[in-house]
Formats: structure tokens, sequence, C-alpha cells
């Protein structure tokens, strides 16, 4: 029996830029539990701005957006961050980890703030996640001496910190080479396989989005094909 | 008398008897007061014995026909300790008086004039009964009520009554004008520190816009990110109130050493300092309050960071 993680209903979208441009038109489509789903579209189509709206980070859209059956229009901002921050694992495609920290704290930041776990559980969750995905000898390093690649998958390893319902990735292999594009797409089919963990991947790469279960496939704000 | 050693608000009360008084010395006569004081009184109220810089003033009590004079006064005569003096009253009478002491008030021109012997003594040397008082000083509790506790007794006792704000009025003025400089000056401090950790943390905010946008990507909530902010703030607050009032405090000590002297002020010898630790709780409140508002604003102004923009402005 499969359960829905993410249901969109007509979900519309327009900039004022400066007259009014509609960027998404009546988007539906569900993501079941345990699905590897990746977007595809020419530039400027509203992957972006449809992934934003889907991680409750945009508000501002008509429709309705649903996380684990729970309808996300009407809540609070405090609310929405509640959720991301528990349901929810972001991976950009700029790296976007805090300089500041060591990539252990990075990686633990969103479960302090869950704070489900004392600290040294979620140090030992953080470890673990590290350790599958093969940067277990990073941890103590501060994030601004990483390569890309390795960055990424510090990146994942902070989304994944939760136990989120669902991960969503904005072209997250958009600013690596080809070697570092194959490690974290191989990366992402290990969660999903291994962990039958839920993604949600935007990419350009189209063999990587041949080899996911299911693709979307997007043309001026519309689902051409999913 | 024992009408105001029984008014509640009345801490103590002391008699004094004046008169106008020649002092002899060789050929020429020096016009001077004397006053005759309750010395146990004027100790345990006034501080006397804190003016007498040479002898004891209690002495004035021991010895009999004993003089306190004030030290200039005591030079013009040379007089020393255990001199006899004489001095001739308005009426003509000539009384020998032993010096005890001299006295300092660090008013030059008042103690030029001023000796002190007790009140027996100058009603003896005027022939009159041990009832004859010219002034009688009277210590309140609230130094406060002072006017309002003059005029009362004014009307009850028919007679002239001063307060000591009346009396001091001058010194009031001087010291009321050095306070709000002084307070000024304070808070024209506070403001421009606030100015500056504003722009700090404004500054701040501009450089940390990614920190932020993935903080709130993460599910940070707007009121996390105030949160954290405000506590940078604080925390820079509560940092430099403590080094302040550290530097300050000392400051003043090295200054509370330095020497200064004046022939106004013979009690003093370096230069005065209150260390009152309300002064030092204040400058905490006040630094916490500018701090505080210094931050809130940039903070308010983080929380509300869009990171759809930041991520999206990449
Ligand atoms: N803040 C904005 N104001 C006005 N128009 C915007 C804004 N953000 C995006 N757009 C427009 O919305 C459309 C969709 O943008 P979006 O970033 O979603 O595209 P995308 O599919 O992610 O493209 P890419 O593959 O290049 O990342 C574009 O035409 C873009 O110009
Ligand atoms: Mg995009």
């Amino acid at each position: 029996m499969s359960t829905t993680i993410l249901q969109a209903k007509d979900i519309n979208k327009s900039f004022k830029d400066p007259v009014l441009m509609p960027v998404l038109h009546n988007i539906s489509f569900t993501i079941e539990k345990g699905e590897f789903t990746s977007i595809i579209g020419k530039s400027g189509c509203g992957k972006s701005t449809l992934l934003y709206i889907l991680s409750t980070m945009d508000t501002d859209y008509t429709g309705e957006l649903c996380i684990d059956e729970e309808l996300m229009s009407s809540k609070s901002e405090k609310d929405l961050a509640h959720i991301r921050n528990e349901k929810i694992g972001f991976v950009f495609q700029f790296h976007y980890l805090l300089n500041e920290f060591t990539v252990l704290r990075n990686v633990m930041l969103p479960a302090l703030r869950l704070s489900k776990y004392s600290e040294a559980e979620i140090e030992m969750r953080a470890m673990k996640w590290l350790d599958n995905l093969g940067i277990k000898d990073l941890a103590h390093k501060k994030a601004n001496h990483l390569s890309g690649g390795q960055k990424q998958r510090v990146a994942i390893a902070r989304a994944l910190i939760n136990d989120p319902a669902i991960i969503m990735g904005d072209e997250p292999t958009g600013n690596l080479d080809k070697k570092n594009s194959e490690i974290v797409f191989e990366t992402f089919r290990q969660l999903s396989e291994e962990f039958k963990q839920t993604l949600l991947i935007v990419t350009h790469d189209n063999d990587f989005a041949a080899s996911t279960r299911r693709t979307i496939e997007m043309e001026d704000g519309r689902i051409i094909r999913h | 008398m024992d009408f105001l050693k029984n008014d509640k608000r009345v801490l103590g009360v002391s008699r004094k008897v004046s008169t106008q008084v020649f002092f002899n010395s060789g050929s020429i006569d020096i016009t001077g007061f004397m006053n005759g004081i309750d010395i146990e009184s004027e100790v345990k109220f006034y501080k006397f014995n804190e003016y007498v810089t040479t002898g004891k003033p209690m002495d004035l009590k021991y010895v009999p026909n004993s003089i306190i004079l004030g030290k200039p006064l005591a030079q013009k005569l040379l007089a020393d300790i255990g001199d006899v003096i004489q001095i001739t009253t308005p009426q003509g009478e000539r009384f020998p008086l032993k010096v005890v002491g001299y006295y300092q008030s660090g008013l030059a021109d008042f103690d030029k004039t001023q000796s002190f012997v007790n009140t027996s003594t100058v009603q003896t040397i005027l022939g009159k009964p041990n009832s004859y008082i010219t002034d009688i000083q009277v210590k309140l509790y609230d130094i406060k009520q002072a006017p309002a506790i003059a005029k009362e007794y004014a009307k009850v006792f028919d007679t002239n009554t001063e307060d000591i704000q009346t009396a001091n009025a001058q010194f009031e003025t001087g010291n009321n004008i050095r306070n709000i400089i002084s307070y000024a000056v304070g808070i024209t401090l506070l403001i421009v520190a606030g100015f500056g950790i504003y722009n700090i943390l404004n500054m701040m905010i501009f450089e940390k816009m990614d920190t932020i946008a993935i903080l709130k990507a993460t599910g940070f909530a707007g009121v996390d990110v105030k949160r954290i902010f405000l506590f940078i703030s604080i925390s820079i607050g509560i940092t430099g109130c403590f080094a302040g009032l550290l530097f300050g405090y000392i400051l003043s000590s090295i200054i509370e050493r330095l020497p200064f002297e004046t022939a106004a002020l013979p009690t003093i010898k370096t230069f005065p300092v209150d260390f009152n630790p309300l002064y030092y709780i204040i400058a905490i409140i006040f630094s916490l309050i500018t701090t505080f508002f210094a931050g809130w604003f940039p903070a308010r102004k983080a929380s509300r960071v869009d990171p759809v923009i930041i991520i999206r402005g990449k």
C-alpha cells in the first residue's frame, strides 16, 4: 500500500514584472512514498518556481498543496518553517553550507532546531549519515574548505538528518563537473534504493532523468508528461 | 526644644548661641563671631569633628573656658594650641580663653572670623541664663521636607526659620547643572554607541544573507532568526557593558588617588569620587536598553529576509 507524500492541485502562479506574467498553469500531480521523481524542462519554464512553492518557501500562489496529507495553504510562517524542518530536505544548486561551522555542525543544525533527539544522539545520527555518504572523515573540517562535490554531499546529509518525508533538489549537480555529478546522482540512487527515500529532483541532465523511476516534463509552466 | 525632639521627622536638634566678639591681638582687635555650641550633638549630627583639623573637638566640653579658632583667625592672632587668648564682648568685658583646636571649613572668609566654644561659656561671658539661645539647628530624616517644615515651624514658634535649600541655593543650582551636563554627555555617548551596534548588525545581516536563507530553508522561522541576531546584539551589549564598567572603575580608582588640594576643601586631599553602586546599576540598565533597541531593528529586518529571493539570486 502506498501513501501520498505530496499532492499538488491546480497550482497557479504569476509574477508582476511589471505586468502580470503567468509562470505556472494548473499544475497538478502527486508523489507517492518511496518514489524517485525527476523534473525536466527548458530553462525558464518554471521548474525552480514550482519547487520553491512545493518546499513551502514561496506562499504566493493559488491552488492546493498537501504534504504528508496536510494542507499547506493558510498555515502561518512559523508552522511552515516547522514543516520544512521536519518533513522536507532541500538541496540547492549552490552548496549553501554555513561556512562558519564545521561539516558536522552543518549537518546537525536542522536536527538541533527540531530537537527531537539529544545533542549527543543528533551527533551520532549525523555521523551515521556522513558515513553512509562516504564523507565521514570530513566531519570536523570547516565547511568552506571542501570541494564542490563534497559540499553537495554534506548538503544531502543535512537534508537527511531529520528523516524527511521528501527530499527536493533544484539542479543539485548544476554546478558540478561530470565526475562529481555522477557521485551525487549515485548518492540519490542509493538513498532511493537502500533507504526508500522519496526524492524530487529538478535536473537538466537527461541521462540522469531517464534513470529515475518517473520523470515529469514541463514546458511553459505546464506539465506535458508525467 | 522637646517639641522639636519629639517630632518624628526630626533626626536631631542642636542649640547654638552666637555673639559678635573682638579678638585681642596685641594692640589691635579683630572682629569675629563666637558660636556657643552643644559639641556632642554637633559632632553627632553635623560631623563637626571632621572640620577640626588640629586638636580634639571634645576638649570644648572637658577643658573649661576653651575655644576652637578658625585656622586663618588663629594664624592672625599668632595663637598656638594651648595658648590663652583674650576676647572682648560687645559690652566691653574681657575674657581669657584657652585655644584647644583649629577649625577649617574650607570657606576662607568664614574661617577668618569664626570661633567655637561651649554653649555655657558664651552664656557666662554674656552674663545670660543657660536658657539663652540664638539659633536652633534642626536636622531632618528627609532633607526634601526642609522648606515645608521650616515654614511650619516659623508659624508655630513665631520666629525666623531658614531651610537648607534656601541657605545653599547657589550650591544646589551648580550641582543640578553639573548633573544635567553629565547625564547629557552619557546619553549622547550611549546613542552614538547604539548607532555603532546598529550599523555593525546591519552590515552583518547584509553579509550573512546566505546564512539567513539557509537557516530559513532548513526550517528556522523568522522569530528564530530574530532571536539569533538579538542574542548577538545583547552579547555585544553585555560584553561592552562590563568591559566599560571595569574600565570606568579602574579609571575612577586612579583618579581617586590623584592629589587634589584646594584651600576651599581642607579635608579632601585627593579627587573625590563617588563609587555608589547605583551609578553602576544605572549604567548597566541604560546600556542594555540601548543595545536591545540597536539590535531590535536589524534583527527584525533579518527575520523578514525572503529565502526564495536569496536562493534565486545566486
Ligand atoms: N522574481 C521574479 N520576478 C519576475 N519573474 C520571475 C521571477 N522569478 C522568476 N521569474 C520568471 O519566471 C520564469 C520561470 O523561472 P524559473 O526560475 O522557475 O525557471 P527554471 O525552469 O527554473 O529555469 P532554469 O532551468 O534556468 O533554472 C522565468 O521566465 C523567469 O524569468
Ligand atoms: Mg531553476
